[in-house]
């Protein structure tokens, strides 16, 4: 199973959808939720997905995060074509090439700020190492939390806890990062830090983002923009942002 | 230092939840101090019983066996004969080449003593007191490691050889004689013979402590007409429970009649194993009542951290992960009630132990704990924190990772 989910950052874009459809049944109801979406991610893009609220921007975000499988269409992540993949390779593909941040950034509550960096890089080799905990810790001073590394996460304030996601969303470097509303409880200023943050790693590590958001002017610092409306893409265009970058 | 993740976020998610994993410690520590106690309790109770009834009896007492009348008249099929045979009357006989049986049986597995007697019914007199008793011929050291009479001589020595007795104290009362007085044994064949009061012994039942007479084994050969031979050989084994399977074996390889004393007290076998299943019934309603604690502290525990759970789904921890944090916290909360339980019911008993003693000093309530005990009790709280985390851990397992994430 692991063969099928090799990571090889050299082949085509990092994400590619197509055709992807999903629909819902209840009883006889049928809801078509996403309308054939076709969509690419190269490597190193910054992209933003906008749309209204229920326009299927967070199934989508499901589907490519493997959370969820299509009706119809095909998902490929960094090549790899995940149609057939069962619960343990999506797993697999999951924890090595996909990174989350949520808007409630559902932090384990139990651990410290520096453990919960730790814990995707436990994931993958199943044991929670001493080693990690520089890697950690050099993300949260990244993050601006170097003094609140051996916090437990009830005594952080909102901002904070979310830059720690960010921070574990990162911390295993993956192709792709998926942001649900990322600065969505956020003010201002805390919002900016993520958003910087977001860009830095995206810079310093060719990373990949999709970030989901409803606010206009978070999406316009992005690369791209994907709009999204009753489940289909109606728009891809790409920012004065992303041309002053080229 | 690295440490398995589901091991860590076990660790944590009970840690985080002190208020109840304490609870459930505690509930699981006194289901696992009743299972000690009531351990100790019944397990001293049945051994201080089956000690006070063997005592004073062999474990396996083997025999010639049985005389029985045989038709002459030869079976022709089909035919039916309407006969009354009787029973022949038993008397006492020896066992053929007895030394080698003794031999024999002494290097079966189990066995710990073997004691070749000569035993039978005889009357002890002294002037004008007389009383029925049974006469033991014996080897002195082969006797006394069967019912460690030497211990329980109070006056004088077990020292029966030549013309010296020994007997029991109740006896020796009755009869009004003491070490160095001397009485008449004349068996029911008719053959007497006067011997002197070597020792007085008490083995703590008063129906021995007034009918045994134990002489040396030529002695009693002599009295009871049968030279050379013994009526019977006393096997004690290692594990009383294992006689009545030692008694077959010695039958089986001897030929000779064996029975254990489970077949001689039948009713009291009845009433140990009433005993232990009463106990075993009870322990498994507190196994149970332990059981379902853990198990809904565990199911709220899952329902608690649901969107955590998502989120380890998402960030790529598999089903068989999520199962081994709630399965490790079943078995550490099942290993602390075993290690704190272990010490309530080990306190219970020994007090209870000591609280109350009978008149001749023992405990009113033996206790008996055993490391086995221990070990045993501390392996089933485990295995039953481990089982009653299997529920709850599937439900965690069972997620679906993007449901728990937006909390539906």
């Amino acid at each position: 199973m692991n063969d099928h989910v090799q990571d090889d950052r050299t082949i085509g874009p990092v994400l590619a959808l197509d055709g992807v459809t999903k629909e819902f049944v209840d009883g006889q109801v049928v809801s078509k939720v996403l309308r054939g979406i076709t969509l690419a991610l190269e490597p190193a893009e910054l992209v933003a997905l906008i749309g209204r609220s229920g326009s299927g921007k967070s199934t989508l975000l499901n589907i490519i995060g493997l959370l969820d499988a299509p009706t119809r269409g095909t998902v490929r992540i960094g090549g790899v074509d995940t149609t057939h993949l069962d619960d343990a390779g999506r797993t697999t593909l999951r924890n090595r090439t996909l990174g989350f941040v949520f808007q409630s950034h559902h932090l384990i509550t139990a651990l410290t700020a520096e453990e919960n960096v730790r814990v995707p890089l436990a994931i993958a080799r199943g044991w929670m190492s001493e080693k990690d905990k520089p890697r950690a810790r050099a993300l949260l001073e990244a993050v601006g939390l170097g003094a609140k590394v051996d916090a437990p996460i009830r005594t952080l304030s909102g901002g904070e806890q979310q830059r720690v996601a960010v921070a574990r969303a990162l911390v295993n470097e993956p192709r792709l990062v998926l942001a649900d509303e990322p600065t969505g409880n956020l003010d201002t200023e805390a919002a900016d830090q993520v958003f910087a943050l977001f860009r830095r790693a995206h810079r310093e590590r060719s990373m990949t983002f999709l970030i989901v958001t409803h606010d206009r002017g978070l999406a316009a610092r992005c690369d791209r923009i994907v709009e999204i409306v009753d489940g289909a893409l109606v728009s891809g265009e790409r920012t004065d942002h992303a041309e002053s970058r080229g | 230092m690295a440490i398995p993740l589901d091991v860590f976020l076990a660790v944590r998610f009970l840690r985080e939840g002190r208020t109840q994993t304490a609870l459930i410690i505690v509930g699981a520590s006194f289901g696992v101090g009743v299972i000690i106690f009531l351990s100790a309790l019944i397990s001293g109770l049945q051994e201080s019983l089956v000690r006070q009834t063997l005592g004073t009896q062999a474990h396996v007492v083997v025999r010639v066996p049985d005389a029985y009348a045989r038709s002459l008249h030869p079976v022709v099929r089909g035919e039916v004969i309407v006969a009354h045979v009787e029973r022949p009357a038993q008397r006492t006989r020896s066992i053929e080449s007895w030394q080698t049986r003794v031999r024999e049986i002494e290097r079966m597995d189990g066995v710990e003593a073997v004691s070749p007697t000569v035993s039978g019914a005889a009357l002890a007199s002294r002037g004008t007191a007389s009383r029925s008793v049974t006469l033991f011929g014996v080897e002195a050291s082969r006797f006394d490691s069967l019912y460690a009479i030497e211990r329980h001589t109070i006056v004088g020595r077990f020292a029966p050889s030549g013309s010296d007795a020994v007997i029991g104290a109740e006896l020796a009362s009755d009869l009004g004689v003491s070490v160095g007085d001397r009485l008449r044994i004349q068996a029911y064949e008719g053959r007497a013979s006067t011997f002197r009061v070597a020792g007085v012994f008490d083995l703590g039942n008063r129906d021995v402590n007034r009918r045994w007479i134990v002489v040396s084994m030529r002695s009693a050969q002599s009295l009871l007409d049968l030279a050379g031979g013994v009526s019977n050989l006393d096997v004690r084994v290692h594990e009383v429970f294992a006689a009545e399977s030692t008694a077959r074996q010695i039958e089986s390889r001897t030929g000779l009649a064996a029975e254990s004393w489970m077949e001689t007290n039948g009713q009291l076998l009845i009433a140990l194993r009433s005993q232990s299943a009463s106990s075993q019934m009870i322990q498994f309603f507190v196994v149970v009542a332990v059981a379902l604690g853990i198990a809904s502290v565990l199911v709220v525990s899952v329902v608690q951290r649901r969107k955590q759970i998502g989120i380890l789904r998402a960030m790529g921890a598999k089903r068989g992960a999520i199962q081994r944090v709630f399965l490790v916290q079943g078995a550490i909360v099942g290993l602390a009630g075993s290690a704190f339980g272990s010490g309530l019911g080990a306190g219970l008993a020994i007090f209870f132990g000591g609280l109350v003693r009978r008149a001749d000093g023992e405990p009113l309530f033996p206790m008996e704990l055993t490391p086995s005990l221990f070990v045993y009790t501390a392996a089933l709280a485990t295995l039953v924190g481990v089982l009653a985390a299997i529920a709850p851990s599937r439900r965690a397992s069972g997620l679906d990772p993007a449901e728990a994430i937006r909390g539906e």
